[in-house]
Parts: structure tokens; C-alpha cells; sequence
């Protein structure tokens, strides 16, 4: 009894303390209204009229400098439009992917826009945007298929990919719970080739690959949600809070007014 | 740990470079040596970081992980080449990374290689020291030095001996670069090297340890000075036989390619391939090869970018086709080299 007595009291003071740790804590926030209403990167921004953006110009057709010596991509024409919306200017810093982050990380730059993927262990160096793309695998069909809406859809069917790519991985792990014929090819091109021919029934090729190749035949579609999820986003420092909600609405309203559809036309 | 295993293979040069450094979990360490046991790769090349062992004070080590990732290897088998760098924080100025290791400290190190050696005296044989010091991110972010690296060299082989006089003692594995001298970011492989010579280097290791990448040309791709690609680890040989140093082996301790989807020094996974197994039997033919160690085998987590498709196993174990081509070549296999229709 003279224990559970203490391991009460134990526990109620644990409560008192953590209550007051909560309070006070939340005290420090409300009296540091400094700290949290002023974002330096914004104000920045808007004094010198620029935003520097990061990418490593090496990722077609997202970053990249064509013939011309110019730099251009999907992720340029995103940063153009943003820029764009907060009244400045663009400045490129071009950086190798390895890069990037201590560019951020030691204010070099205010933001990254370089077909980057969502990095659940970074989450506490920096604040990440809205996904704006999603570059995973898909499932393609032949316009004409009402058969097939989604993998399970797959049994005893032919199925193309890319050998050696992970929608040949993916598709490997899918042949350990059902059986269809899996044929590998030297390019995703090729697969759809062949599935837009009528050799196959559903390819599993990444989307960007799926999107260019469609473009030129409009004989295939993507059915069902994306096989694999690989998500692109923008980075900013944590600080940087107004800059972050200008970027999600930004992304929010692009995607909603169809231009992001439109930047995806113009580039795959 | 389990029975003790040897490794099947038709080609014993075959090694891949493990990243077990963050792997947490045993098992997942016992996994991942496994699987390259059983994909038939007799070496690892694995980074055990001074930084980990010896975090806090001089003197203070800490074993425990070292010993899992060793022990664990040596019961499948494997021949285990230990990178040793990463500075600690007592060991260097504050706001510097942990590459960063002035002239003060470089007997620090060599007290840190003297006694990595001697605890796995036995267990490990194989030490490399620093990484790609021809590249200012992994000298500090400072300008590459050949001449300061060597005298580094110099300390931690006298310590090396000193524990264990039959271990061999690889220089930092060169990274191939075609940058010219007062370039900001890096050196030469070729003249980091001849400058390593010219200061005394020659005598401060058994082994040559370089990097050799392919990016977009294929393994037998003709070596050039102003190129990177595989066969670059020829020209490297050549500094070597130049300065009289032809009797000592080679081992590349990074090398192969990627197959990301969109980068532009990638190839496709079908070249990734054929290109990988092709360079196996490159590094077979040459009698100065004593390894080709593949970057990389598996990482702990995804790195979400590029990297991802320099491995060889998710990090979920999952095994991509590239591992299983390998595999069926180290096992004796003839047919890998079909391309598909």
C-alpha cells in the first residue's frame, strides 16, 4: 500500500512538473513574439527584390543547361513563376546535389527547388513545401485496356519494364504474391513501345519516362495510384516561416489553377 | 553470430563497399554481410569513424560497434578493409566539419590508428588512411595539400606498424577528378599523386587505394587525363610504375556506376549491369588489381537522392536486379551478358 501511495505521488508530481514545463514553455513562446513573427530570410527577400534559389543543374528535364548554355527545366520555370508571384527576382545558384542543404543550411540561398525528394530524417534542419510532383513508378496501360485499373489487376498478364530498374524491382516483388509474365527491356521507351503495339498489357515505368513517351503516342494511359511514391518537394531553413506558407500557397494555388499541368507539358 | 562461412566465387577480387557505419541493428548488420557473402564478394571496404570510436576525450574508446561490424564479417568470411577518418570535435577547431585535422592533432590521429590496429590485430589487416584527400570537402574544406596529407601518411603508418608490423596501409582512396592545380575544390588524382611521391610518400604505403567511377562511358572506355571515367585507374597505375613503384597492388575502394532514372552522369540499369560485371572482369585481368570494392552495397535508410542508385540492396533487403546478376556471374554463371530483347 505505502508504495502505491508513493508511486501516486510520483506520478502526480510528474504531472505538476511537466504541467509546468508545458506553461512555461508556452509562456517563452508568447513573450518572444520577436523571435517568431520576424522570418529575416523574407524581409530579405523583399528588400533586395531576389530570391536565390539552389539546384544542381544536372537532372533533365527538371534542371539542366541545353545547348544554348541556358539554364532550364521544370524546376526553372517553377522558380520563375514564384518569384514572380512575391514581386522579385530569381537568382540560380547552381550547386551539386551534395550541396545543397549547406548552401541552405549557411544562408547562401533561400530555397531549394531542385527535383528534391522528401527526407524524413532532415525534417528538423529543415521546413519542407507541399509535394509539387510525384516522380515514383506508375502502372500504363493501353487506352483501349478496361480490364486493368491497378496491380492486383495483373495476374496472368504481360507486363514490361525496364531491366534492372526498381519497377523491375517492384515488379519482382509483386511476382512473390501473383504470377504474370514479366519482360524486360533495355529502356522504359522500349517497354511502352511495346505496350502501345499491343506485345504487352501493362508496363511499370516512371512517370516522367511515362509522361515524355506519351506525349508522342496517345495511345496509353496511367491507371491507378502511383506504385511507388517519390515525392518532390522545396526546402527552406526553419526560420523561414513566412517564406514557407508564400511557397505552400504558391504550390497549392499552381496546382490548382493548372499550371503546374502546364509546366509538365511544356517539359515531359 | 552462428557457424563461421566462407565465400563462393570465381572471382576473388570481387569486393563491394559496405555503409554499415549508422546500421543500428545487429541482425541488419549480420543481413547485410550475408548478403554479400552469398552474392560472392570475398572483401568489404567499411568506414569506421575515429569521431564514433573516441567521441568525447582522447583515450575514451568505445569498441562496441566496430566489434559487431567486424566480427560479424569475419564469421561470413569477408576480408575487411577499414577507411578510418572523421575528426572529433576535441580534435580539431570549433566551426570546422570533421574532416578538418591541422598538423597539431595529426599524432592524435596516429594514437587513434595505433590503437584501432592493435584491437583488431587478428580480425582486420587492411587500413586506409583519410578519404579522397584530393578533394577540399574531405580535406576540411581547405585547399588540397599534398605535401601536408603525405606527412599525415607518414605519422599513421609508423603508428600502424607499430601495432601490428605484417597490416597493410592504404593511402586515402583518391578520388578521380580532372581538376587543375589551384582549383578550389579539389587536385588532380594523377598529379595528387605524383606530388604524394615528391614529398616521401613512397615508403608510407603497401597498397594504392583510388576511386574509380565510370559515370556514362563503359569500363573499357580508353583512359584519357582530362577524362573520368573506369579505366582512369590505368593512368593512376602508370604515376605509380613512373616513380618505381610497380611492385605494389592496387586496390580500387570505390568504383562503378548509377542508374538514376533522370541524372546526367547516370546510365541505364541494364548498363549499370553489365558495365559493373565487366569491370569485375576488368579488375581480374589486371595483376595490379588486388580489388574492386563496388559503392556501394546497401545503405541503412534511403539518402533520397541519386545515391540510392549506386546500391546493389534496399535498405529494406530488398535485392535489386543488379545484385542478382552479380551474383549469378561470381557463381560461375555465362549467360548474364544477355541484353534484353
Amino acid at each position: 500500500m505505502r508504495s502505491q501511495g508513493r508511486e501516486k505521488r510520483l506520478t502526480l508530481a510528474l504531472v505538476i512538473v511537466l504541467s509546468v514545463m508545458t506553461v512555461a514553455a508556452g509562456m517563452w513562446l508568447a513573450l518572444m513574439p520577436g523571435e517568431q513573427s520576424k522570418d529575416e530570410t523574407w524581409e530579405r527577400i523583399q528588400d533586395e527584390g531576389l530570391i536565390r534559389v539552389a539546384m544542381d543543374a544536372s537532372y533533365p528535364p527538371f534542371e539542366f543547361i541545353d545547348e544554348g548554355g541556358e539554364l532550364v527545366g521544370y524546376d526553372v520555370d517553377l522558380a520563375w513563376e514564384l518569384a514572380r508571384r512575391f514581386g522579385v527576382d530569381a537568382e540560380f545558384v547552381i550547386i551539386s546535389f551534395d550541396g545543397l542543404y549547406d548552401a541552405l543550411r549557411v544562408g547562401r540561398v533561400d530555397l531549394i527547388i531542385s527535383a528534391l525528394p522528401f527526407d524524413s530524417r532532415l525534417t528538423e534542419d529543415v521546413v519542407y513545401s507541399h509535394s509539387y510532383f510525384n516522380a515514383g513508378q506508375v502502372l500504363v496501360v493501353r487506352q483501349t485496356e478496361s480490364g486493368i485499373v491497378g496491380v492486383e489487376d495483373l495476374p496472368g498478364k504481360r507486363v514490361g519494364v525496364e531491366w534492372g530498374s526498381m519497377g523491375d524491382v517492384e515488379a519482382r516483388q509483386l511476382l512473390r504474391r501473383m504470377e504474370f509474365d514479366l519482360l524486360p527491356y533495355a529502356a522504359p521507351e522500349e517497354a511502352l513501345a511495346a505496350l502501345d503495339g499491343g506485345e504487352l498489357d501493362a508496363a511499370i515505368t516512371d512517370v516522367v519516362s511515362t509522361y515524355q513517351f506519351s506525349r508522342e503516342q496517345a495511345g496509353i494511359s496511367i491507371v491507378g495510384p502511383p506504385v511507388t511514391e517519390d515525392p518532390y518537394v522545396m526546402a527552406t531553413r526553419p526560420k523561414s516561416f513566412i517564406l514557407q506558407e508564400q511557397v505552400n500557397t504558391a504550390i497549392l494555388e499552381l496546382s490548382a489553377s493548372g499550371f503546374l499541368d502546364e509546366l509538365r507539358l511544356r517539359w515531359f | 553470430m552462428g557457424l563461421p562461412h566462407s565465400v563462393e566465387t570465381v572471382n576473388p577480387k570481387m569486393g563491394v563497399h559496405t555503409r554499415l557505419t549508422d546500421e543500428v541493428e545487429e541482425w541488419k548488420i549480420q543481413r547485410t554481410l550475408q548478403l554479400v557473402r552469398e552474392m560472392g564478394a570475398p572483401w568489404i571496404v567499411e568506414y569506421f569513424p575515429w569521431g564514433y570510436i573516441e567521441p568525447s576525450k582522447k583515450g575514451e574508446l568505445d569498441w562496441q560497434h566496430a566489434d559487431l561490424v567486424v566480427d560479424h564479417a569475419v564469421n561470413q568470411g569477408l576480408t575487411v578493409v577499414a577507411r578510418l577518418d572523421f575528426v572529433p570535435e576535441w580534435a580539431r577547431p570549433k566551426d570546422t566539419t570533421f574532416r578538418y585535422l591541422d598538423e597539431q592533432h595529426f599524432e592524435d590521429y596516429g594514437d587513434f590508428v595505433y590503437a584501432f590496429v592493435d584491437h583488431f590485430k587478428g580480425r582486420v589487416d587492411y587500413f586506409i588512411i583519410w578519404n579522397e584527400p584530393n578533394l577540399s570537402f574531405e580535406w576540411g574544406y581547405r585547399p588540397v595539400d599534398p605535401e601536408a596529407y603525405t606527412e599525415l601518411l607518414k605519422v599513421a603508418y609508423r603508428r600502424a606498424k607499430e601495432a601490428n608490423p605484417d597490416c597493410y596501409v592504404l593511402n586515402g582512396g583518391l578520388a578521380p577528378t580532372i581538376a587543375r592545380e589551384g582549383n578550389e575544390w579539389g587536385l588532380s588524382d594523377l598529379v595528387f599523386l605524383q606530388r604524394m611521391y615528391d614529398a616521401g610518400a613512397k615508403d608510407y604505403f603497401d597498397i594504392l587505394a583510388i576511386h574509380a567511377y565510370g559515370y556514362v562511358f563503359p569500363p573499357d572506355d580508353p583512359p584519357a587525363e582530362d577524362k573520368i571515367n573506369f579505366s582512369r585507374a590505368e593512368l593512376v597505375r602508370e604515376v605509380m610504375v613512373r616513380n618505381g613503384d610497380e611492385d605494389k597492388k592496387v586496390m580500387i575502394t570505390e568504383g562503378g556506376w548509377n542508374d538514376h532514372p533522370r541524372w546526367t552522369k547516370a546510365v541505364r540499369p541494364y548498363q549499370r549491369i553489365l558495365y559493373t560485371i565487366q569491370a569485375y572482369g576488368l579488375a581480374a585481368e589486371w595483376d595490379w588489381c588486388q580489388v574492386l570494392a563496388i559503392w556501394s552495397f546497401r545503405t541503412p535508410v534511403p539518402e533520397k537522392n541519386f545515391r540510392d542508385y549506386y546500391t546493389l540492396v534496399t535498405p529494406d533487403f530488398i535485392l535489386k536486379p543488379i545484385y542478382l546478376e552479380i551474383q549469378k556471374y561470381a557463381h560461375g554463371a555465362t549467360d548474364w551478358l544477355v541484353e534484353p530483347e
